[in-house]
């Protein structure tokens, strides 16, 4: 009984014990600023592709109070429980990474970092320059100006084929030098004097939204963290080491709308479901194999009344790769453009978050889409773009499916870190 | 007190948030359900409402809306609609008389977050689509016991 009381009280005291008390995010300083000036950035790379959550049923708790036995059965029931969501996931995943696979995503983010460096900015401003000026030269020949103003427009026009010098002004404060990306997956210690950006990318679990998440962060052995939070005691471990810089940026994607359930809706998912589970010969799964019980439990599922998350999952992930992924293509480069953006802007405040501020409204742009900086708790500091009036729920599940390309990509990089010690 | 009573005592207390009914009211005044909501420098309002079901949210946001406002002439913006996962422990006894505890993931209650400003034209406020999608999007909360945030 005393056991009892003792796993009960635990349990009632568990959520008070864990948490932190104190922002995640770490600001720079003045000085470190000062240090860093142009730094260079290295995008770890991503080596899981695009994620599709789903959602691990356990029963777990069903089987607790039979010991050895409740485990075996509620294993046996997850395993048949979890088949079909499993391989959904795997599949929508594996679909995905034909079209843009890890090695797309980090060229994509290295690109969009490489536009905020002073020297891309530059040229975009001499271009942008040069198109203003040829666009002003057509203007006036059509107006039908006088001879002079038509001769001085004429001398303008010329700018879009001449070169314009690229005047490369140096900013003040925080900036990207270059940018490369580096294989990080095996790395066990940080690098030191960069700015270093790890992104996430995880289709939620009904496919209906993409969300990335990017993690940046700088150390340097010159300027240590000395944190800036107030403590009563003594100050935590975690708060005397690690990065000078740390912050969180994530990006959810406009929501796809979720399909309405119809009996054409219905046929097809049924027809979907026995596709996915079809040898090589085109059999279903034998009468009495775990395949098989899996195969009729998604069958009764798919033809009840609603639409499960993963059910909706199935076409809604075809919508993200319609058009060569174009839809997907635009939302990572859009979320990779916002990272970038906001990376920079972030690393030169000096504002330390606390737990009980107030979100800000940075950014609303034509559609909705908002840019905010979260204001309180341990997520405070933190950035997150989200689309504008969001329908339905997304959930993104307690697990990930990854797609084989990726998967053997990963030991690929754990195989060459092993031979390499 | 014997130790059987002791733990009926702290089971009792551990579980009594879980037995409240959803009441509409500010989040911690009526228990883990309701809203919460702070005018932003802008004069425009951000409303969150934690929930059970994807009605239950809306009906909340919607009704917290026309409390600030002083009535539905008002426009919103839904940037967050989320259920998140949490992980919930815990201690079961079987017929025996044995007991075992248990971790496991479970759907948590559905947290919606927006932009409210009132007076503006209430077209927008129409646009959101969530009712339509209701009976698939509330689906994994309903179907366990969704867990207080």
């Amino acid at each position: 009984m005393r056991i009892l009381i003792g796993a009960i009280a635990a349990i009632a005291l568990a959520g008070c014990a864990t948490a932190p008390q104190y922002p995640t995010m770490r600001p720079l300083t003045d000085a470190h600023m000062a240090t860093m000036s142009a730094t260079p950035v290295v995008v770890s790379e991503n080596n899981n592709g695009v994620e599709k959550a789903w959602f691990y049923t356990s029963t777990s708790s069903a089987g607790a109070a039979y010991g050895i036995i409740g485990v075996l059965v509620t294993t046996a029931i997850d395993a048949i429980v979890n088949a079909g969501p499993s391989r959904r996931a795997q599949k929508a995943a594996d679909e995905i990474a034909e079209l843009i696979d890890a090695d797309a995503l980090n060229a994509s983010l290295v690109e969009q970092v490489r536009l905020q460096t002073p020297a891309a900015q530059a040229e975009a401003a001499a271009a942008a320059a040069a198109a203003a000026a040829a666009e002003q030269g057509a203007a006036a020949q059509q107006a039908g100006l006088t001879e002079v103003a038509v001769t001085n427009a004429a001398a303008a026009a010329p700018v879009e084929a001449a070169v314009i010098p690229v005047a490369v002004t140096t900013p003040s404060g925080v900036y990207y030098e270059n940018v490369t990306a580096a294989q990080r997956l095996t790395a066990r210690t940080p690098q030191n004097d960069v700015v270093e950006i790890a992104v996430r990318y995880t289709l939620s679990e009904d496919s209906s939204t993409l969300r990335v998440i990017a993690s940046a962060s700088y150390q340097s052995t010159a300027t240590p963290y000395t944190t800036r939070n107030q403590f009563t005691g003594s100050v935590p471990r975690a708060e005397r080491e690690g990065p000078a810089y740390r912050n969180t940026f994530t990006y959810y994607s406009t929501q796809l709308p979720v399909p309405t359930l119809t009996p054409e809706l219905r046929e097809r998912l049924i027809a979907n479901i026995q596709d996915s589970v079809r040898d090589a010969n085109g059999n279903l799964p034998a009468e009495g194999t775990d395949d098989y019980q899996s195969m009729q439990r998604e069958l009764e599922n798919a033809r009840d009344n609603r639409l499960s998350k993963d059910e909706i999952a199935i076409f809604l992930t075809r919508e993200w790769i319609r058009d060569n992924g174009a839809m997907l293509r635009r939302e990572i480069e859009q979320a990779h453009a916002f990272i970038a953006k906001y990376v920079l802007l972030d690393m030169n405040r000096t504002d330390v978050p606390s737990m009980a501020g107030q979100d800000a409204l940075l950014e609303t742009m034509a559609d909705s889409r908002t840019v905010r900086r979260v204001g309180a708790g341990t997520e405070a500091g933190s950035y997150i773009s989200s689309a504008g009036n969001v329908g339905s729920f997304s959930t993104y599940g307690n697990t990930i499916g990854i797609a084989r390309v990726h998967n053997a990509r990963i030991e690929r990089v754990r195989a060459a870190a092993r031979n390499a010690r | 007190m014997s130790a059987r009573i002791g733990a009926v005592v702290i089971a009792a207390a551990a579980l009594a948030a879980c037995a409240t009914a959803p009441e509409y009211g500010p989040i911690g005044q009526t228990g883990p359900w309701g809203y919460s909501d702070v005018q932003n420098p802008d004069g425009s309002y951000t409303i969150r409402v934690v929930a059970l079901t994807s009605t239950m949210a809306h009906e909340y946001w919607d009704r917290r809306a026309a409390e600030l406002c002083g009535g539905t002439n008002f426009q919103k913006n839904i940037f967050r609609a989320e259920i998140p996962v949490v992980t919930q422990t815990g201690y079961v006894t079987g017929p025996n008389g044995y007991g075992g505890s248990y971790t496991q993931d479970a759907y948590g209650s559905l947290i919606m977050e927006g932009y409210l400003r009132c007076g503006a034209a209430a077209e927008a406020a129409a646009a959101a689509p969530a009712e339509a999608a209701a009976p698939a999007e509330v689906a994994p909360a309903e179907a366990s016991a969704p867990a207080a945030q």
